[in-house]
């Protein structure tokens, strides 16, 4: 893999920790040798903690959660 | 009758005056199991599948709401998985899937995608080409032809097709983002391209009358 094939999505997983070991390696390698995809992996690592911040989880729960309560109080009408 | 009494809320708010039973807690432990695996996975694989969706729709608040839906999807259909690709794999699946229905709905064609399934040196190109319109209107009109053209395709093609044609992957590539050996993502895009051309041609046909 060359340094222009540090594809997102690659780093992406990388960095959600959700590739095998194979693939892993290989970005390892890749990050080794090019500063350009270390400077990206950074990149995505400071823009993941500051949608964290900006969008937490709590609203999305509340609203599954809701959903979930929605869908049962249906299922006990529908008998 | 069936009465199912299935609630997050804590049993007496859920079901005035009835005693909490065995059911109903278990019930309340599950959903509340369900948010703890919810917030776990938003967590770790949030702020991917949010870039996702912004790198097709390139609007903040849609990309929200696609990210939202995305994780609401998956707590739907994760019971029925196989096991045979990952959380991120199905989640980067359903967003992509559902950022390219949002784009479909404002797409016009243009015509200037092309769907040749190429060796490693014609992807190589295609990768510069994309790299060097990244951001431009080339790679606007190519996503929005995409989205024409991947019209009832299924979510897994569809991611395929995003990442080969639009943002120049190779096969091995797409490949190791969706858990795919190499020959099905062969298979899959070359299957994906007929049909796609057939579509477009129907789509010139029906612009030149």
């Amino acid at each position: 893999m060359s340094a222009n094939e540090a594809s997102d999505a690659l780093l992406e997983r990388y960095l959600a920790g959700a590739l095998d070991e194979e693939s892993r390696a290989r970005v390892e390698t890749l990050l080794a040798d090019s500063e350009a995809a270390r400077a990206r992996l950074e990149e995505l690592r400071a823009d993941s903690a500051a949608f964290l911040l900006l969008h937490p989880p709590g609203p999305l729960v509340a609203h599954f959660k809701e959903e979930r309560r929605r869908s049962r109080w249906q299922w006990s009408g529908d008998g | 009758m069936t009465t199912i009494v299935e609630d997050s809320r804590p049993v007496a708010e859920a079901v005035p005056h009835a005693p909490a039973t065995a059911h109903t807690c278990t019930v309340r432990t599950r959903v509340d199991a369900e948010a703890a695996e919810l917030t776990e996975l938003y967590r770790r694989f949030g702020p991917a599948v949010h870039r996702r969706a912004l790198s097709i729709t390139r609007d903040v608040e849609e990309a929200l709401d696609v990210t939202q839906d995305t994780f609401m999807a998956y707590m739907n259909v994760r019971a029925s998985l196989r096991g045979e690709a990952s959380p991120f794999t199905v989640l980067y699946q359903i967003a992509t899937h559902r950022a390219v229905d949002r784009l479909r709905r404002r797409a016009r064609w243009s015509g200037s995608l092309g769907l040749d399934v190429e060796d490693e040196e014609g992807a190589a190109q295609r990768r510069e080409a994309a790299t060097a319109h990244e951001g431009g209107m080339a790679r606007v009109e190519a996503l929005q032809d995409l989205a024409v053209l991947t019209h009832g395709e299924k979510p897994r093609v569809l991611t395929a097709a995003v990442l080969y044609f639009v943002e120049g992957y190779t096969e091995a590539e797409v490949g190791r983002v969706l858990d795919l050996e190499r020959h099905t993502v062969s298979k899959l895009l070359r299957q994906f391209a007929e049909r796609a051309r057939k579509r477009s041609a129907r789509l010139e046909h029906g612009a030149n009358r």
